[in-house]
Protein backbone atom coordinates (compact mmCIF):
# COMPACT_ATOMS: atom_id res chain seq x y z
CA UNK A 1 0.00 0.00 0.00
CA UNK A 2 2.69 2.48 1.16
CA UNK A 3 4.59 1.38 -2.15
CA UNK A 4 1.91 2.45 -4.69
CA UNK A 5 1.01 5.62 -2.82
CA UNK A 6 4.44 6.43 -3.53
CA UNK A 7 4.71 5.69 -7.28
CA UNK A 8 1.14 7.40 -7.17
CA UNK A 9 2.47 10.59 -5.39
CA UNK A 10 5.50 10.69 -7.64
CA UNK A 11 3.26 10.74 -10.47
CA UNK A 12 1.49 13.32 -8.96
CA UNK A 13 4.51 15.54 -8.78
CA UNK A 14 6.00 14.76 -12.41
CA UNK A 15 2.29 15.60 -13.81
CA UNK A 16 2.34 19.34 -11.41
CA UNK A 17 6.08 19.66 -12.80
CA UNK A 18 5.21 19.45 -16.11
CA UNK A 19 2.13 21.58 -16.01
CA UNK A 20 4.47 24.61 -14.16
CA UNK A 21 6.73 24.08 -17.33
CA UNK A 22 3.64 24.78 -19.68
CA UNK A 23 3.44 27.46 -17.04
CA UNK A 24 6.48 29.23 -16.74
CA UNK A 25 6.55 31.50 -19.60
CA UNK A 26 3.66 33.55 -19.26
CA UNK A 27 1.51 35.33 -22.30
CA UNK A 28 2.72 38.89 -22.68
CA UNK A 29 1.72 41.99 -24.32
CA UNK A 30 3.70 43.89 -26.56
CA UNK A 31 2.30 47.00 -27.67
CA UNK A 32 3.53 50.24 -29.50
CA UNK A 33 2.68 53.60 -31.43
CA UNK A 34 3.19 55.65 -33.80
CA UNK A 35 1.74 58.85 -35.80
CA UNK A 36 1.39 57.25 -39.53
CA UNK A 37 -0.93 58.10 -42.36
CA UNK A 38 -2.40 61.18 -40.66
CA UNK A 39 -3.61 59.16 -37.14
CA UNK A 40 -1.89 57.63 -34.61
CA UNK A 41 -1.53 53.19 -35.49
CA UNK A 42 -1.77 51.37 -32.39
CA UNK A 43 -0.05 47.77 -32.58
CA UNK A 44 -0.92 45.10 -29.65
CA UNK A 45 0.29 41.56 -29.72
CA UNK A 46 0.37 38.48 -27.25
CA UNK A 47 2.82 35.85 -26.82
CA UNK A 48 5.78 34.38 -24.97
CA UNK A 49 8.87 36.02 -26.30
CA UNK A 50 8.53 39.68 -26.17
CA UNK A 51 11.60 40.41 -28.16
CA UNK A 52 9.89 38.11 -31.20
CA UNK A 53 6.76 40.34 -30.72
CA UNK A 54 8.60 43.71 -30.49
CA UNK A 55 10.93 42.62 -33.78
CA UNK A 56 7.34 41.56 -35.57
CA UNK A 57 5.47 44.75 -34.46
CA UNK A 58 8.63 46.82 -35.72
CA UNK A 59 8.23 45.03 -39.22
CA UNK A 60 4.80 45.46 -39.49
CA UNK A 61 5.23 49.55 -38.61
CA UNK A 62 7.56 49.68 -41.65
CA UNK A 63 5.48 47.43 -43.92
CA UNK A 64 2.81 50.71 -42.69
CA UNK A 65 5.26 53.49 -43.55
CA UNK A 66 5.99 51.88 -46.91
CA UNK A 67 2.78 51.63 -47.69
CA UNK A 68 2.21 54.97 -46.52
CA UNK A 69 4.82 56.85 -48.53
CA UNK A 70 3.47 55.10 -51.55
CA UNK A 71 0.16 56.64 -51.13
CA UNK A 72 0.61 60.12 -50.09
CA UNK A 73 -0.79 62.89 -52.12
CA UNK A 74 0.55 66.12 -50.52
CA UNK A 75 4.44 65.86 -50.45
CA UNK A 76 5.94 69.34 -52.24
CA UNK A 77 6.85 68.18 -56.38
CA UNK A 78 10.48 66.93 -55.80
CA UNK A 79 10.86 66.47 -52.60
CA UNK A 80 12.09 62.54 -51.36
CA UNK A 81 8.61 62.10 -50.42
CA UNK A 82 7.42 63.14 -53.15
CA UNK A 83 9.57 60.87 -55.01
CA UNK A 84 8.74 58.12 -53.46
CA UNK A 85 5.29 58.36 -53.58
CA UNK A 86 3.46 56.47 -56.73
CA UNK A 87 0.25 58.68 -56.60
CA UNK A 88 2.32 62.04 -56.72
CA UNK A 89 3.77 60.30 -59.85
CA UNK A 90 0.63 58.87 -61.52
CA UNK A 91 -1.39 62.21 -60.55
CA UNK A 92 1.98 64.06 -61.89
CA UNK A 93 1.75 62.22 -65.37
CA UNK A 94 -2.26 62.26 -66.03
CA UNK A 95 -3.18 62.78 -69.38
CA UNK A 96 0.59 62.38 -70.26
CA UNK A 97 1.96 58.80 -70.11
CA UNK A 98 1.72 55.63 -68.05
CA UNK A 99 3.57 55.38 -64.47
CA UNK A 100 5.65 52.70 -63.79
CA UNK A 101 4.29 52.02 -59.87
CA UNK A 102 5.43 49.33 -57.00
CA UNK A 103 3.05 46.03 -56.50
CA UNK A 104 1.82 47.45 -53.46
CA UNK A 105 0.16 50.57 -55.20
CA UNK A 106 -1.19 48.22 -58.50
CA UNK A 107 -2.95 46.01 -55.87
CA UNK A 108 -4.86 49.26 -53.82
CA UNK A 109 -5.94 50.25 -57.37
CA UNK A 110 -7.13 46.99 -58.43
CA UNK A 111 -9.19 46.36 -55.41
CA UNK A 112 -10.27 49.91 -55.69
CA UNK A 113 -11.38 49.24 -59.23
CA UNK A 114 -12.96 46.43 -58.30
CA UNK A 115 -15.31 48.06 -55.31
CA UNK A 116 -15.80 51.36 -57.79
CA UNK A 117 -17.59 49.11 -60.27
CA UNK A 118 -19.40 46.92 -57.58
CA UNK A 119 -20.70 50.22 -55.80
CA UNK A 120 -21.56 52.02 -58.90
CA UNK A 121 -19.20 54.63 -58.33
CA UNK A 122 -20.14 55.54 -54.79
CA UNK A 123 -16.39 54.80 -54.00
CA UNK A 124 -14.04 56.69 -56.30
CA UNK A 125 -10.04 56.64 -56.21
CA UNK A 126 -10.47 59.41 -58.56
CA UNK A 127 -12.06 62.27 -56.10
CA UNK A 128 -8.93 63.50 -55.69
CA UNK A 129 -9.78 67.00 -57.99
CA UNK A 130 -13.10 67.24 -55.51
CA UNK A 131 -11.72 67.34 -52.06
CA UNK A 132 -8.97 69.61 -53.17
CA UNK A 133 -11.99 72.09 -53.83
CA UNK A 134 -13.20 71.55 -51.23
CA UNK A 135 -9.69 71.53 -48.47
CA UNK A 136 -10.82 69.84 -45.27
CA UNK A 137 -6.77 69.71 -44.50
CA UNK A 138 -6.24 73.45 -44.68
CA UNK A 139 -6.50 76.18 -42.79
CA UNK A 140 -9.49 77.47 -44.43
CA UNK A 141 -11.93 74.70 -45.93
CA UNK A 142 -15.06 76.68 -47.00
CA UNK A 143 -17.85 75.52 -49.28
CA UNK A 144 -16.50 75.59 -52.89
CA UNK A 145 -18.74 77.46 -55.95
CA UNK A 146 -21.24 75.20 -57.54
CA UNK A 147 -19.66 75.54 -60.86
CA UNK A 148 -16.47 74.82 -59.74
CA UNK A 149 -17.86 71.55 -58.15
CA UNK A 150 -19.21 70.77 -61.89
CA UNK A 151 -15.52 71.05 -63.31
CA UNK A 152 -13.82 68.78 -60.99
CA UNK A 153 -16.22 66.27 -61.16
CA UNK A 154 -16.09 65.83 -64.84
CA UNK A 155 -12.38 64.91 -63.66
CA UNK A 156 -13.64 62.06 -61.42
CA UNK A 157 -14.18 58.61 -63.54
CA UNK A 158 -12.58 55.55 -62.34
CA UNK A 159 -13.25 54.24 -65.45
CA UNK A 160 -10.68 56.42 -66.67
CA UNK A 161 -8.08 54.66 -64.72
CA UNK A 162 -6.01 52.34 -66.72
CA UNK A 163 -4.15 49.20 -64.42
CA UNK A 164 -1.30 47.16 -66.43
CA UNK A 165 -0.86 44.37 -64.26
CA UNK A 166 1.61 42.95 -66.93
CA UNK A 167 3.41 46.13 -67.48
CA UNK A 168 3.06 47.12 -63.89
CA UNK A 169 1.58 50.62 -65.30
CA UNK A 170 -1.13 53.24 -64.15
CA UNK A 171 -2.29 55.54 -66.28
CA UNK A 172 -5.04 58.14 -65.61
CA UNK A 173 -6.42 58.97 -69.10
CA UNK A 174 -7.75 62.67 -68.71
CA UNK A 175 -5.33 65.63 -67.92
CA UNK A 176 -5.61 67.00 -64.69
CA UNK A 177 -7.13 63.52 -62.80
CA UNK A 178 -6.19 63.22 -59.54
CA UNK A 179 -5.64 59.68 -57.74
CA UNK A 180 -6.70 60.09 -53.86
CA UNK A 181 -6.28 56.79 -52.06
CA UNK A 182 -7.34 58.15 -48.65
CA UNK A 183 -10.12 55.49 -48.22
CA UNK A 184 -8.12 52.77 -49.24
CA UNK A 185 -4.40 53.12 -48.35
CA UNK A 186 -5.06 53.21 -44.54
CA UNK A 187 -6.88 49.79 -44.59
CA UNK A 188 -4.42 47.84 -46.83
CA UNK A 189 -1.30 49.15 -44.84
CA UNK A 190 -3.35 47.68 -41.68
CA UNK A 191 -4.44 44.61 -43.40
CA UNK A 192 -0.36 44.04 -44.50
CA UNK A 193 0.34 44.59 -41.45
CA UNK A 194 -1.72 42.25 -39.83
CA UNK A 195 -0.45 39.37 -42.41
CA UNK A 196 3.20 40.28 -41.82
CA UNK A 197 2.41 39.53 -38.04
CA UNK A 198 0.89 36.56 -38.35
CA UNK A 199 3.60 35.42 -40.74
CA UNK A 200 5.58 36.20 -37.56
CA UNK A 201 4.06 33.55 -35.72
CA UNK A 202 1.23 35.70 -33.94
CA UNK A 203 -1.62 34.36 -33.03
CA UNK A 204 -3.42 37.31 -31.14
CA UNK A 205 -3.42 40.76 -31.03
CA UNK A 206 -5.30 44.14 -32.22
CA UNK A 207 -4.31 46.56 -34.82
CA UNK A 208 -6.21 50.27 -34.25
CA UNK A 209 -4.95 52.73 -37.50
CA UNK A 210 -7.28 55.69 -35.89
CA UNK A 211 -10.23 53.66 -35.37
CA UNK A 212 -9.60 51.28 -38.07
CA UNK A 213 -9.24 48.02 -36.16
CA UNK A 214 -7.96 44.77 -37.85
CA UNK A 215 -7.86 41.90 -34.45
CA UNK A 216 -6.12 38.67 -35.04
CA UNK A 217 -7.33 35.48 -33.63
CA UNK A 218 -9.09 35.82 -30.43
CA UNK A 219 -8.39 37.94 -27.03
CA UNK A 220 -6.13 36.56 -23.81
CA UNK A 221 -9.19 35.63 -22.16
CA UNK A 222 -10.27 33.31 -25.13
CA UNK A 223 -12.70 35.30 -26.57
CA UNK A 224 -13.66 37.06 -29.67
CA UNK A 225 -12.85 40.81 -29.71
CA UNK A 226 -15.21 43.26 -28.28
CA UNK A 227 -15.60 46.15 -30.82
CA UNK A 228 -17.34 49.44 -29.72
CA UNK A 229 -18.70 51.30 -32.33
CA UNK A 230 -18.58 55.05 -31.99
CA UNK A 231 -21.89 57.22 -30.98
CA UNK A 232 -21.72 59.63 -34.11
CA UNK A 233 -22.61 62.49 -32.09
CA UNK A 234 -21.84 62.15 -28.18
CA UNK A 235 -18.53 62.00 -27.18
CA UNK A 236 -16.87 59.35 -25.06
CA UNK A 237 -20.61 56.77 -25.90
CA UNK A 238 -20.62 53.78 -27.43
CA UNK A 239 -23.78 53.40 -30.25
CA UNK A 240 -23.06 49.84 -30.00
CA UNK A 241 -20.77 46.77 -29.62
CA UNK A 242 -20.19 43.81 -31.65
CA UNK A 243 -17.85 40.46 -31.55
CA UNK A 244 -15.08 40.32 -33.72
CA UNK A 245 -12.96 37.45 -34.43
CA UNK A 246 -9.87 37.64 -36.58
CA UNK A 247 -11.28 40.01 -38.72
CA UNK A 248 -11.72 44.07 -39.24
CA UNK A 249 -14.26 46.59 -37.71
CA UNK A 250 -13.62 50.29 -40.11
CA UNK A 251 -16.06 52.84 -39.67
CA UNK A 252 -16.70 56.12 -41.84
CA UNK A 253 -18.01 59.13 -39.64
CA UNK A 254 -19.31 62.62 -40.51
CA UNK A 255 -17.97 63.63 -37.25
CA UNK A 256 -14.24 63.48 -38.53
CA UNK A 257 -12.64 66.38 -41.03
CA UNK A 258 -15.90 68.50 -40.83
CA UNK A 259 -16.39 72.37 -40.83
CA UNK A 260 -19.73 74.15 -40.21
CA UNK A 261 -20.91 77.08 -42.59
CA UNK A 262 -24.03 78.86 -41.91
CA UNK A 263 -24.75 76.45 -39.70
CA UNK A 264 -24.73 73.61 -41.53
CA UNK A 265 -22.01 70.96 -41.27
CA UNK A 266 -19.65 69.80 -44.48
CA UNK A 267 -17.86 67.00 -43.54
CA UNK A 268 -14.87 64.96 -45.35
CA UNK A 269 -17.05 62.02 -47.08
CA UNK A 270 -18.27 63.26 -50.11
CA UNK A 271 -20.52 61.93 -53.22
CA UNK A 272 -18.27 61.24 -55.61
CA UNK A 273 -21.91 61.30 -57.86
CA UNK A 274 -22.51 65.33 -56.59
CA UNK A 275 -19.33 66.45 -55.28
CA UNK A 276 -21.33 67.46 -52.00
CA UNK A 277 -20.98 65.86 -48.62
CA UNK A 278 -23.52 62.90 -48.81
CA UNK A 279 -26.64 62.93 -45.85
CA UNK A 280 -27.82 59.64 -45.48
CA UNK A 281 -26.05 58.12 -42.27
CA UNK A 282 -23.89 59.44 -39.29
CA UNK A 283 -21.04 56.38 -39.96
CA UNK A 284 -20.91 53.43 -41.47
CA UNK A 285 -19.38 50.36 -39.81
CA UNK A 286 -18.09 47.34 -42.13
CA UNK A 287 -17.52 44.41 -40.22
CA UNK A 288 -15.08 41.71 -42.91
CA UNK A 289 -12.05 39.80 -42.71
CA UNK A 290 -9.25 42.36 -44.89
CA UNK A 291 -9.10 45.67 -43.61
CA UNK A 292 -8.75 47.25 -47.16
CA UNK A 293 -11.59 45.65 -48.27
CA UNK A 294 -13.40 47.15 -44.84
CA UNK A 295 -12.13 50.75 -45.16
CA UNK A 296 -13.10 50.74 -49.11
CA UNK A 297 -16.93 49.80 -48.47
CA UNK A 298 -17.57 51.69 -45.57
CA UNK A 299 -17.14 54.83 -47.45
CA UNK A 300 -18.97 53.29 -50.25
CA UNK A 301 -21.71 52.23 -48.11
CA UNK A 302 -21.65 55.56 -46.46
CA UNK A 303 -22.02 57.36 -49.99
CA UNK A 304 -24.92 54.74 -50.88
CA UNK A 305 -28.78 55.91 -49.47
CA UNK A 306 -28.99 52.90 -46.25
CA UNK A 307 -31.31 50.38 -47.81
CA UNK A 308 -28.95 50.36 -51.13
CA UNK A 309 -26.32 49.77 -49.08
CA UNK A 310 -27.51 47.28 -46.65
CA UNK A 311 -28.54 45.26 -49.72
CA UNK A 312 -25.42 45.23 -50.86
CA UNK A 313 -23.81 44.31 -47.88
CA UNK A 314 -25.97 41.23 -47.38
CA UNK A 315 -25.15 39.89 -50.96
CA UNK A 316 -21.49 40.21 -50.06
CA UNK A 317 -20.21 37.48 -48.63
CA UNK A 318 -18.41 37.67 -45.06
CA UNK A 319 -19.47 41.60 -45.15
CA UNK A 320 -21.58 42.71 -42.27
CA UNK A 321 -22.56 46.58 -42.39
CA UNK A 322 -23.59 48.56 -39.35
CA UNK A 323 -25.39 52.14 -40.09
CA UNK A 324 -26.14 55.24 -38.09
CA UNK A 325 -28.63 56.64 -40.19
CA UNK A 326 -29.09 60.41 -40.23
CA UNK A 327 -32.30 60.25 -38.02
CA UNK A 328 -30.65 58.58 -35.37
CA UNK A 329 -31.22 54.94 -36.45
CA UNK A 330 -29.25 51.71 -35.87
CA UNK A 331 -29.59 49.38 -38.55
CA UNK A 332 -27.43 46.29 -39.65
CA UNK A 333 -27.15 43.39 -41.55
CA UNK A 334 -29.27 40.32 -40.76
CA UNK A 335 -26.36 37.88 -39.59
CA UNK A 336 -25.21 40.12 -37.38
CA UNK A 337 -28.23 39.66 -34.47
CA UNK A 338 -26.39 37.49 -32.89
CA UNK A 339 -23.05 39.23 -32.78
CA UNK A 340 -24.13 42.93 -31.71
CA UNK A 341 -24.18 42.80 -27.74
CA UNK A 342 -25.15 46.25 -26.78
CA UNK A 343 -27.33 48.93 -28.36
CA UNK A 344 -27.49 51.78 -27.07
CA UNK A 345 -29.94 54.57 -27.78
CA UNK A 346 -28.53 57.70 -30.51
CA UNK A 347 -29.39 61.56 -30.49
CA UNK A 348 -31.63 63.40 -32.67
CA UNK A 349 -32.34 63.14 -36.30
CA UNK A 350 -29.72 65.72 -38.38
CA UNK A 351 -30.86 68.95 -40.20
CA UNK A 352 -31.54 67.45 -43.78
CA UNK A 353 -30.42 70.45 -45.57
CA UNK A 354 -27.68 70.77 -48.22
CA UNK B 1 -5.68 -3.72 -6.23
CA UNK B 2 -7.48 -3.59 -2.75
CA UNK B 3 -10.59 -0.80 -1.67
CA UNK B 4 -8.42 1.45 -0.13
CA UNK B 5 -5.58 1.34 -3.33
CA UNK B 6 -8.47 2.34 -5.47
CA UNK B 7 -9.95 5.25 -3.57
CA UNK B 8 -6.43 6.76 -3.24
CA UNK B 9 -5.92 6.36 -7.26
CA UNK B 10 -8.87 7.95 -7.53
CA UNK B 11 -8.29 10.86 -4.75
CA UNK B 12 -4.86 11.25 -6.52
CA UNK B 13 -6.15 11.78 -10.21
CA UNK B 14 -8.76 13.92 -8.85
CA UNK B 15 -5.96 16.23 -7.41
CA UNK B 16 -4.12 16.43 -10.35
CA UNK B 17 -7.39 16.94 -12.49
CA UNK B 18 -7.96 19.97 -10.14
CA UNK B 19 -4.49 21.62 -9.75
CA UNK B 20 -4.02 21.03 -13.46
CA UNK B 21 -7.40 23.11 -14.08
CA UNK B 22 -6.44 25.72 -11.51
CA UNK B 23 -3.19 26.45 -12.95
CA UNK B 24 -4.39 26.77 -16.31
CA UNK B 25 -6.89 29.16 -15.26
CA UNK B 26 -4.91 31.11 -13.35
CA UNK B 27 -2.59 31.99 -16.76
CA UNK B 28 -5.35 33.88 -17.65
CA UNK B 29 -6.63 35.34 -15.19
CA UNK B 30 -6.20 39.11 -15.50
CA UNK B 31 -5.13 41.13 -12.77
CA UNK B 32 -7.56 42.59 -10.48
CA UNK B 33 -8.38 46.32 -11.64
CA UNK B 34 -6.57 48.97 -10.08
CA UNK B 35 -8.62 50.77 -7.71
CA UNK B 36 -7.32 54.47 -8.39
CA UNK B 37 -6.98 54.71 -12.12
CA UNK B 38 -3.96 56.60 -13.95
CA UNK B 39 -3.53 58.65 -17.20
CA UNK B 40 0.01 58.25 -18.98
CA UNK B 41 0.71 61.24 -21.36
CA UNK B 42 3.16 60.61 -23.93
CA UNK B 43 4.34 62.93 -26.37
CA UNK B 44 5.37 61.23 -29.86
CA UNK B 45 5.18 57.91 -27.93
CA UNK B 46 7.19 58.90 -25.72
CA UNK B 47 5.15 58.71 -22.09
CA UNK B 48 6.20 61.99 -20.57
CA UNK B 49 3.65 62.05 -17.51
CA UNK B 50 1.36 60.02 -15.30
CA UNK B 51 -0.97 61.46 -13.18
CA UNK B 52 -2.96 59.80 -10.41
CA UNK B 53 -6.86 60.68 -11.29
CA UNK B 54 -9.04 59.98 -7.86
CA UNK B 55 -12.25 60.90 -6.68
CA UNK B 56 -12.99 63.83 -5.08
CA UNK B 57 -9.46 65.20 -5.76
CA UNK B 58 -9.44 69.12 -6.52
CA UNK B 59 -9.02 71.04 -10.22
CA UNK B 60 -5.27 70.74 -10.94
CA UNK B 61 -3.22 71.49 -14.17
CA UNK B 62 -0.74 70.37 -15.86
CA UNK B 63 1.57 71.65 -18.75
CA UNK B 64 2.95 69.77 -20.86
CA UNK B 65 5.47 70.44 -24.08
CA UNK B 66 4.34 69.64 -27.54
CA UNK B 67 6.29 70.36 -30.91
CA UNK B 68 4.31 73.77 -31.38
CA UNK B 69 4.24 74.97 -27.33
CA UNK B 70 2.66 74.12 -24.25
CA UNK B 71 -0.83 71.93 -23.80
CA UNK B 72 -2.56 72.04 -21.04
CA UNK B 73 -4.43 69.42 -19.00
CA UNK B 74 -6.72 69.42 -16.07
CA UNK B 75 -7.26 66.67 -13.91
CA UNK B 76 -10.20 67.07 -11.31
CA UNK B 77 -12.19 64.32 -9.32
CA UNK B 78 -11.34 60.95 -10.94
CA UNK B 79 -11.42 62.80 -14.90
CA UNK B 80 -9.05 64.39 -17.10
CA UNK B 81 -9.32 66.73 -20.09
CA UNK B 82 -7.50 68.91 -22.69
CA UNK B 83 -8.09 72.19 -21.66
CA UNK B 84 -5.87 74.19 -24.11
CA UNK B 85 -3.74 73.30 -26.90
CA UNK B 86 -1.38 74.83 -29.83
CA UNK B 87 -3.39 72.72 -32.42
CA UNK B 88 -5.64 74.31 -34.63
CA UNK B 89 -8.33 71.93 -35.03
CA UNK B 90 -9.35 72.03 -30.82
CA UNK B 91 -10.12 68.62 -31.33
CA UNK B 92 -8.38 67.26 -28.27
CA UNK B 93 -9.80 70.43 -26.18
CA UNK B 94 -13.78 69.32 -27.58
CA UNK B 95 -13.29 66.04 -26.61
CA UNK B 96 -13.97 66.91 -23.14
CA UNK B 97 -13.28 64.74 -19.98
CA UNK B 98 -12.39 61.68 -19.98
CA UNK B 99 -12.31 58.74 -16.89
CA UNK B 100 -12.62 55.27 -17.78
CA UNK B 101 -10.27 52.61 -18.12
CA UNK B 102 -8.82 52.54 -22.14
CA UNK B 103 -10.38 56.21 -22.76
CA UNK B 104 -8.05 58.65 -24.84
CA UNK B 105 -7.55 61.90 -25.76
CA UNK B 106 -5.68 62.26 -29.12
CA UNK B 107 -3.64 65.66 -30.15
CA UNK B 108 -2.83 64.53 -33.49
CA UNK B 109 -0.91 67.84 -34.97
CA UNK B 110 0.42 68.53 -31.18
CA UNK B 111 1.47 64.23 -31.24
CA UNK B 112 0.11 63.87 -27.76
CA UNK B 113 -1.75 61.31 -26.17
CA UNK B 114 -3.58 61.21 -23.17
CA UNK B 115 -4.68 57.32 -21.92
CA UNK B 116 -6.39 56.07 -18.58
CA UNK B 117 -4.48 52.82 -17.98
CA UNK B 118 -6.27 49.39 -17.62
CA UNK B 119 -9.16 47.45 -19.83
CA UNK B 120 -12.22 49.37 -20.61
CA UNK B 121 -15.72 47.76 -21.36
CA UNK B 122 -14.30 47.05 -24.74
CA UNK B 123 -11.03 45.63 -26.37
CA UNK B 124 -11.23 48.76 -29.36
CA UNK B 125 -13.52 51.35 -30.76
CA UNK B 126 -13.63 51.95 -34.33
CA UNK B 127 -14.83 55.30 -35.07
Amino acid sequence: MIQKAGILITVLLLIGAGLFAMNGKRVVEYSSQQFLMDTLVTIKVYGKDREQLRSAVNEAFAEMRHIAELSDRFPKPGSPAFLASDVCKINQMAGKQPVHVQPDTLAMLAMAQHYAELTGGAFDSTIGPVMDLWSFGSDTPSVPNPSSVQKALALVDWRAVVLDQVAGTVYLKKPGMKLDLGAVAKGYATEKASRLLQQRGIVSGLLDAGGNIRTIGINTAHKPWKIGIKDPRMAGKLAAVVTVQDASAVTSGDYYRSFEQDGLRYHHLINPHTGYPARHTRSSTVLTKDAGVADILSTAFFILPPDQALQLAEKLDGVDLVLITADGALRYTRPLQNRIIQENATGQPDDQRR
Amino acid sequence: MTRGDKLLLILVVLAAICSGIAILAHRHTPAPAASVCHAVVSVNSQPVARFVLSSGRALEEHTIRGPNGNAVLQTENGRIRMASSPCRDKLCVKHGWISKPGESIICLPERIVVRIEGQGEVDAVTR
